[in-house]
C-alpha cells in the first residue's frame, strides 16, 4: 500500500508540475519581456498588487477581532458568527461577486454611495471590497486556530499586574500570534493575487481600468492574444511561488 | 490583611464555601488540599477571574469582591512559568514593575537572578523561570502574592531552589500559597489551612494542625495514621482515660469525658523488650500484623486486641531487633503523644 500511494503522491506532483512548465515554455524571452513592460501589463501588475494587499491589509484588521471573539468570548449569536464566517467558503467566488454587484447597483447603500460621490462598482475600489469579502473568511479562519491556540493564563498573568484586558491582548496574545497573523497575511495575500470569479463581476472587467492579472489572462485569452495571457500567467506563478516560498519559511 | 468572608462560589456541580479565612498582614498561607478540592478555584475567585455567587473579599479594608483582576493588586503565579517567550528574563519582570528597571534589578538581586536576566526563558530551566515568575510578581509590589502550585511542575533540585525564592517572602507581604503537597505546605506555612470538597476543614498553625487535626478527615488527609475514635472518662486530677477498643484504654492528660477523638504520633511510639521495663503510662503487648518500608524508617503495624498503631522504627532496629509479621512485641507512649478532640 505505501508504494502505491507515493506512487500517487509523485504522479500528481509530476502532473501539477508538468502543466506549469508546458505553461511556462511557451514563453518567448523577447516577446515575454516587450509585454511585461507594456502599460497594460504593468498597470495589471501594480494593480493587483495594490488591490490584494489593501483588501489584506483590511481583512486582517478586521479578522483579528472576529477570530479573537469567537476563540475567546461567549456571547449571543457566536454561533451565528461562526456560521456566516464559514458560509462564503462553500459559496461559489462568482455568487459573492454578483452578489456584491446587485447591493452595489440597487440597495440603498448604493443610494447613499451614490450620494456620496463614492463610485464603487467597475473601480478598483470594487475589486478591493470583493476581495475582502472574499478572503476574509480564511483568515479568521486562520487567526482563530492560531488565538485559540494561546494559553489564556499568559492574560490572566498580566492581568493580575495591572494590565487591562487590551493591554493584555496587546502585550501577550499579539506578539504570541505573530505567525499566524503572517501566515494568515500570506494566505489572503495569495488569494487575493490570483482571484478571478470574486472579483470578475464587481470589476466589470473593463481593459486598462479594473484589469488584474487574473482578469489580464481571461481578456487576453478572450481577445486571442495568448502571448499577454501567458505573459500575465508567468508573472503570476511568479509572484505566487514567491509567496510559498516565505510561507514555508516563515513556517520553519 | 486579607479577609474572605461568606464566600460561595459554584463551578458546574461543584459548590466552594468559605465562612470566613482571614490572613494577616506579612503572613505565609499555606491552603493544602488534594486535587479537586477547590484549592484553585478559592485562589481564582481572590484573583478575580472567577466570580462568587455571593461573599466578600477584604483586601486592606476594601471589598474587592467586584473589582476586575487588574484593580485588586493581587499578583498571581501559576504551576506553569508563563514567561512570554519573546522577551528576556529582564524583560519579563520588567512587565510586572510597568517599565521601572531599578525595581527589576533590585528584585532580581534579591532572588538572585542577576546572572539570567539577559536571557530568553527557552534558555532556562524550569526552575529558574519559575524564579522569574516569581520576580515578575514580586516586581507589581502587590498587596497579596496568590502562588498555585508553584512547585509541583518543578523536579527536586529546582524545588529546592525555588523553596529558598519563596522563603524570602516571609514576613514581607501576604503570601497565600495552594499546594497539595504536605511537605511544602508544613515547610512554607506560617499558617495553614485544609481544604476538602469545597470547604475549609481546618485552619491555625501548622503545628496546631499537625498535632492537633480536628477531626479524622483532616488526619486522614495529613496522613496520621494512629487516630482513633473512644469513649473518655475522668480519672482524677488533670488525666483521664479513653477506650478506643477492646482492653485498649489510653491514659490521657486532660479533663474529657464522653466521646473523643484521639491521635497518637507514630515517631513517639516506641518498642520495649518487655511490660515491666517501661515507666511510660501506656503500655501494650501486641503483635506485628506488618511491616512497610518508607524513605527513611519503617512503619511497623502492631495489632492490639482489635487496634492497630503505626510505630515509627529506624530500618537498622527493624534489622537489628529482628522484627517480623508474627512477632510479638511491647509497644510503649507517653500521655503526652496523645493529643485529644471532643467529638
Amino acid at each position: 500500500m505505501k508504494k502505491a500511494f507515493i506512487t500517487i503522491s509523485l504522479l500528481y506532483f509530476l502532473m501539477l508540475a508538468l502543466i506549469i512548465i508546458y505553461l511556462l515554455i511557451q514563453n518567448n524571452a523577447s516577446t515575454l519581456i516587450k509585454i511585461l513592460f507594456s502599460d497594460e501589463i504593468r498597470y495589471a501588475i501594480v494593480l493587483t498588487l495594490i488591490t490584494s494587499i489593501a483588501a489584506t491589509f483590511l481583512s486582517i484588521l478586521f479578522s483579528i477581532p472576529v477570530a479573537y471573539s469567537l476563540a475567546n468570548y461567549s456571547f449571543k449569536g457566536k454561533k451565528a458568527v461562526e456560521l456566516l464566517t464559514d458560509i462564503p467558503l462553500a459559496l461559489p467566488p462568482i455568487l459573492l461577486s454578483f452578489a456584491l454587484l446587485i447591493v452595489l447597483t440597487k440597495s440603498p447603500l448604493a443610494m447613499v454611495f451614490k450620494e456620496l460621490g463614492l463610485e464603487v462598482i467597475f473601480t478598483p475600489y470594487g475589486i478591493i471590497v470583493a476581495l475582502f469579502f472574499y478572503v476574509t473568511p480564511e483568515a479568521v479562519k486562520i487567526l482563530y486556530s492560531t488565538f485559540s491556540s494561546i494559553d489564556k493564563r499568559y492574560r490572566m498573568v498580566l492581568k493580575t499586574l495591572g494590565y487591562s484586558d487590551f493591554q493584555s491582548f496587546l502585550k501577550a496574545d499579539i506578539p504570541l500570534s505573530l505567525k499566524g497573523i503572517f501566515s494568515a497575511f500570506l494566505v489572503s495575500l495569495a488569494k487575493c493575487i490570483g482571484a478571478f470569479g470574486a472579483i470578475l463581476l464587481v470589476s466589470g472587467a473593463i481593459k486598462g481600468k479594473t484589469e488584474t492579472l487574473s482578469i489580464a489572462i481571461f481578456l487576453s485569452w478572450q481577445g486571442g492574444d495568448m502571448d499577454t495571457a501567458i505573459a500575465a500567467a508567468t508573472i503570476l506563478i511568479l509572484i505566487s511561488l514567491t509567496i510559498f516560498y516565505v510561507f514555508e519559511r516563515l513556517k520553519k | 490583611m486579607i479577609g474572605i468572608y461568606e464566600l460561595e462560589v459554584r463551578r458546574g456541580n461543584f459548590t466552594l464555601r468559605v465562612d470566613e479565612l482571614e490572613v494577616r498582614s506579612n503572613k505565609y498561607f499555606v491552603i493544602l488540599g488534594p486535587s479537586g478540592s477547590g484549592k484553585t478555584t478559592l485562589l481564582s475567585t481572590i484573583a478575580g477571574f472567577v466570580k462568587p455567587i455571593r461573599g466578600r473579599i477584604i483586601i486592606d479594608g476594601i471589598n474587592v469582591v467586584n473589582y476586575p483582576p487588574e484593580k485588586r493588586n493581587v499578583a498571581y503565579v501559576f504551576q506553569d512559568p508563563l514567561l512570554l517567550p519573546h522577551l528576556t528574563a529582564l524583560e519579563n519582570i520588567l512587565l510586572g514593575s510597568h517599565g521601572d528597571k531599578r525595581i527589576a534589578l533590585s528584585i532580581a538581586r534579591e532572588l538572585g537572578i542577576e546572572e539570567l536576566l539577559n536571557k530568553y526563558p527557552s534558555q532556562l530551566s524550569r526552575g529558574q523561570q519559575q524564579k522569574v515568575s516569581l520576580a515578575r510578581a514580586l516586581a507589581y509590589n502587590p498587596k497579596v502574592i496568590l502562588l498555585d502550585e508553584p512547585l509541583s511542575s518543578l523536579d527536586r533540585v529546582s524545588k529546592e531552589a525555588v523553596i529558598d525564592a519563596l522563603l524570602k517572602l516571609k514576613g514581607r507581604r501576604i503570601v497565600i500559597h495552594v499546594t497539595h503537597d504536605l511537605s511544602e505546605a508544613f515547610a512554607l506555612a506560617d499558617e495553614l489551612a485544609i481544604i476538602y470538597n469545597g470547604s475549609i476543614l481546618a485552619k491555625g498553625s501548622p503545628d496546631k494542625i499537625m498535632f492537633n487535626p480536628p477531626n479524622e478527615k483532616v488526619a486522614r488527609f495529613l496522613g496520621l495514621t494512629n487516630f482513633f475514635k473512644g469513649y473518655a472518662k475522668t480519672a482524677g486530677g488533670n488525666k483521664s482515660i479513653v477506650k478506643i477498643g477492646e482492653n485498649v484504654e489510653l491514659h490521657v492528660y486532660g479533663k474529657y469525658s464522653g466521646k473523643v477523638f484521639v491521635t497518637v504520633s507514630p515517631g513517639e511510639i516506641f518498642l520495649a523488650k518487655d511490660l515491666d521495663s517501661v515507666t511510660a503510662a501506656n503500655k501494650f503487648e501486641g503483635v506485628i500484623a506488618k511491616i512497610i518500608p518508607r524513605d527513611v524508617v519503617d512503619e511497623v503495624k502492631v495489632k492490639v486486641n482489635s487496634v492497630v498503631f503505626s510505630v515509627y522504627v529506624s530500618k537498622k532496629a527493624v534489622r537489628d531487633l529482628g522484627l517480623k509479621a508474627g512477632k510479638k512485641v511491647v509497644i510503649a507512649f507517653k500521655k503526652s503523644a496523645i493529643t485529644v478532640n471532643k467529638l
